[in-house]
């Protein structure tokens, strides 16, 4: 039939989403391969930089470093972050919606603003690094490397992590654990027997999730880490720093990460595959008061718990506002600070604003389009680009930098210092979580209201977009201000794309940290955590929700 | 202005799934008309047909005289009611009924004078400003039969539009579609699996079955004088009882003899047949086909009993509950009424009734 080949308005959306993501993605991440056994010296191809990698461990530990870490800090976590969940599910906790509110500002507040912070408290001349010396006169000298990413992670994870698994609590009936005590099952045995298999799912993808983000972060173990180094600092050393730039070696560990990756993402898949649990709860199990030492400790864990995850936001927002002239902190109020950063990074301040606006727009723009097509008029080419999609979840930050850089510094696409560039990043990193949030928007949304319409007179496009495309705009504003919350704090990209012209906040606190200009780095984090907490609340009141979802 | 539909052997797959394998079918001007059958015997695809949102395998859809197989939906002037009434939830019930106008580009002060009357013919009047969440079922569903009529269509194609609503909503909102129907005279086609709602509302009725439509009638025609077979069970309750012609009307049930009052003129001694009565159709009587009370039920007005009857069959009778109620294991005698009873070809199902003598079966 005619139709079937016409070529319409939504063939055209597919169409610019495949050519983007080939161009963008599956192009740059190629020429990572291309590059890991390409000698460019002798232009032959060799296997040399795998060589080199494992043939000294100086190269090989940081491997063995960053699984190290990483495994430790999602081990804790999920113990801390169920712990937490199931006292705040069972026990009445006090001030449990300022616990809820802090947790969710410390997930979206900037990543690396962890690590900073605790370095000025725990550092070498930390604030309570001086305490404690002075009080038990010993002479510690800071919380540096495994240790201290360890403490990072551990603070940052926590919440993230209590918040899946209170999701999962949420579902499980009361009536279920009712049955059991009936049954003769209680305390720990219950939460053995019981809780702990029906959150299990959620628990292995939620730990999945969180060994990716620390296996991927990049900024705290650059940061905090010193003479610890990981995979991800390594990258970006080897790529820009002290020993000169060497793509090929640059390219070989991408490749050894992304094949990590892809084992652990494939792990996940399998994990989830054989342990889905569907539970739909009618009556959640209700917080009830406990009194006694049990109840006390909930609420101290809880307490504590949003204690440490606040101290870190709380210490940049106080030092914003101290006077301090580069070195030594005075007790007086100030906005110098302020002003200082105004006038250094007031062009990273605008550059952040306006990049991440442009890349939300475009994010949006195709995002919303693409899901409409790949739900609602679902073809070959769409399925191809659902599983390529797929794909930037699993390339760290670090590693899709040098594929842009790799991809894009020799003609006939030169792009390299661009802001272009910068924006095609957070675009290809943030892109499939529109499509996907939006697509499942769109599956909620009956296609009879749409095909309405068209009885009473709308063509296609009309339809959508006088009909289903308003109905999605509140859900999708939602996600999109969560991929924007992401886009201004991005640093593992950006810190190999950036130029002066073109450097955002998140590279300006990271230089001004490393020149030691600590009050300029704390105005410029309050500024991007001011943002978060203001982009939450338009969040919180466009989707009538006290919830997020990541 | 409204149309006479069409459709000659319309032809419906999905892959390999042939689920409208020839299908023809005339809707008059004006008329009311339902296609019955149970889930899934292709009812919504061939509404969705109709109505554009389905592609067409084979056969032609006419209004009047036009082929409308490929006029887009939006150009067909059909108005639509869902299932799930699809009302667009981001609109208040006033912007619902005048979207269809809007995309017509009537202005005001026409516009809202036509949605004003049409909410208020559906008597939903003082809900103009509000959004759908918070409304009900019967609420929602006025309002989509509001956006439906509203645009004057040739067309009123309705899915199943009461079947979420309860019981007693159902039946008042029965009269509300067959009143507007009346007063607008759209030829309207309207789906459903309820046999009562189906007798009550329509001029005619179609009954399918996996695709296939297996009588045509009003609905007089389709309870009294079923086609086939499977019309007499899919439509009220029948009773079954294997008969063979004997002469001049009578048939033989267990050397027992009835004389059928319409059996048709054309069959031959010797023939078997199979009977559907109708539990309101039997009797208790001193002669007659023997068996034992099995099970009683007091409905109210009338007792409900199942009787086995001595050769083996089954049967259910209502009768009127005007004396006591016969005890389980009594011996009785059943007879029925030989006006009513329908006889069906014990191979192929088709009717033996003197009604439809004139077609080749
Ligand atoms: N989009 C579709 N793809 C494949 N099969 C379908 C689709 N829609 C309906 N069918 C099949 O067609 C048959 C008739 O469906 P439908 O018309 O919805 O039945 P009804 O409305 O009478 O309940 C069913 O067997 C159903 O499974
Ligand atoms: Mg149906």
């Amino acid at each position: 039939m005619k139709k079937r080949i016409s070529f319409d308005y939504w063939s055209a959306i597919t169409l610019i989403t495949l050519v983007f993501f080939i161009l963008f993605f599956l192009f740059p991440v190629l020429q990572i391969f291309i590059q890991s056994v390409y000698d460019s010296a002798s232009g032959t191809f060799s296997l040399d930089s795998f060589k080199k990698f494992f043939s000294r461990s100086y190269y090989t530990s940081t491997i063995t470093n960053s699984f190290k870490v990483t495994i430790a800090a999602t081990l804790i976590t999920m113990v801390t972050g169920t712990m937490m969940a199931y006292f705040m599910k069972t026990v009445t906790i006090k001030a449990r919606k300022i616990i809820d509110m802090i947790v969710i500002v410390s997930i979206l507040s900037p990543p690396f603003i962890g690590a900073y912070s605790w370095i000025i408290l725990l550092g070498r001349s930390g604030v309570l690094t001086k305490i404690i010396n002075s009080l038990f006169g010993i002479s510690f000298s800071g919380i540096y490397g495994f240790y201290g990413i360890l403490l990072v992670f551990t603070v940052k994870m926590t919440p993230l992590m209590y918040l899946f698994v209170s999701g999962a609590l949420e579902k499980i009936d009361s009536s279920i654990i009712e049955c059991s005590e009936n049954l003769g099952c209680h305390g720990v045995r219950k939460i053995r027997k019981i809780v702990l298999p029906l959150i299990m799912p959620t628990l292995l993808n939620s730990a999945f999730l969180v060994f990716m983000r620390i296996f991927c972060d990049f900024g705290t173990p650059m940061l905090i880490g010193e003479g610890y180094r990981t995979v991800p600092v390594l990258i970006y050393n080897s790529f820009i720093g002290e020993m000169g730039s060497d793509y090929s070696f640059a390219s070989a560990m991408s490749v050894i990460v992304i094949a990590f990756s892809i084992v652990i993402f494939s792990l996940q898949q399998f994990v989830a595959q054989k342990s889905t649990i569907k539970m739909n709860s009618l009556h959640p199990v209700k917080a009830e008061k406990k009194k006694g030492a049990y109840g006390f400790f909930a609420n101290f864990f809880c307490l504590f718990v949003a204690l440490l995850s606040s101290l870190p936001l709380l210490v940049i927002v106080v030092l914003s506002f101290r006077r301090t002239d580069g070195i030594y902190y005075y007790n007086e109020f100030s906005i110098n600070s302020y002003i200082k950063a105004f006038d250094t990074a007031g062009s990273a301040i605008f550059n952040t604003f306006a990049y991440s606006i442009v890349a939300m727009l475009v994010i949006l723009f195709i995002g919303v389009l693409f899901s409409y097509v790949s739900v609602r008029r679902p073809s070959f080419v769409t399925k191809v680009i659902d599983v390529i999609i797929t794909m930037p979840y699993i390339i760290p930050g670090s590693v899709m930098g040098i594929a842009l850089i790799l991809g894009f510094n020799k003609r006939p696409f030169v792009l390299t210092g661009t802001a272009v560039i910068m924006i095609v990043a957070y675009i290809i990193r943030r892109m499939p979580y529109t499509i996907r949030s939006s697509s499942s928007i769109l599956r909620q949304i009956d296609s009879s209201i749409e095909e309405a319409a068209r009885s009473l007179g709308s063509s296609k496009s009309r339809a959508f977009w006088r009909i289903t495309f308003p109905v999605m705009v509140p859900g999708v504003i939602s996600g999109a201000l969560m991929s924007w919350m992401s886009i201004i704090t991005e640093l593992s990209a950006t810190v190999l794309l950036y130029t002066t012209r073109t450097q955002t906040i998140s590279i300006a606190i990271y230089q001004e940290v490393i020149r030691g200009n600590e009050g300029v780095a704390c105005a410029l984090s309050t500024i991007l955590l001011l943002t978060t907490v203001i982009s939450l609340s338009i969040f919180f009141r466009l989707s009538g929700k006290r919830e997020i979802a990541l | 202005m409204s149309v006479a539909i069409s459709i000659k052997n319309a032809v419906k797959r999905y892959g390999d799934n042939t689920v409208i394998p020839g299908l023809s079918l005339e809707i008059k001007d004006g008329e009311f008309f339902t296609l019955l059958g149970s889930s899934g015997c292709g009812k919504t695809t061939l509404l969705r047909m109709i109505a554009g949102f389905n592609t067409i395998e084979g056969g032609q859809f006419y209004f009047n005289d036009k082929v409308i197989n490929n006029i887009p939906p939006e150009k067909r002037n059909i108005g639509m009611v869902f299932q799930n009434y699809a009302i667009f939830p981001h609109m208040t019930a006033y912007q619902n009924v005048a979207f269809g106008l809007e995309e017509r580009k009537i202005k005001d002060p026409e516009k809202r004078k036509r949605v004003e009357e049409m909410l208020s013919l559906v008597q939903i009047s003082e809900l103009r400003d509000r959004k759908p969440e918070n409304m009900s079922g019967g609420q929602q569903q006025r309002i989509a039969l509001a956006r439906a009529i509203v645009i004057k269509p040739d067309v009123l194609l309705m899915d199943e539009p009461l079947s979420n609503l309860d019981a007693k909503l159902r039946v008042e909102m029965r009269s509300v579609i067959r009143r507007i129907q009346k007063q607008f005279g759209i030829t309207t086609v309207y789906v459903t699996h309820d046999q009562a709602e189906a007798l009550s509302i329509s001029d005619r009725i179609a009954i399918m079955n996996k695709g296939v439509i297996q009588q045509i009638g009003t609905p007089f025609e389709v309870y009294r004088q079923p086609r086939n077979i499977f019309s007499a069970t899919f439509i009220g309750e029948s009773s079954l009882l294997d008969a063979t012609y004997v002469q001049d009307g009578s048939v033989d049930i267990s050397g027992y003899e009835f004389t059928l009052a319409h059996l048709s003129k054309r069959l031959e001694r010797g023939e078997a047949m199979t009977l559907c009565i109708r539990p309101d159709d039997f009797y208790f009587a001193e002669e007659g086909l023997s068996g034992r009370i099995e099970e009683c039920t007091y409905l109210g007005s009338n007792y409900e009993y199942i009787v086995a009857l001595d050769n083996g069959s089954q049967i259910k009778a209502d009768i009127k509950a005007t004396g006591e109620m016969i005890e389980i294991g009594t011996k009785v005698f059943v007879r029925f009424n030989e006006e009513r009873a329908n006889a069906f070809s014990k191979e192929g199902g088709n009717s033996l009734m003197e009604y439809y003598d004139e077609e080749e079966n």
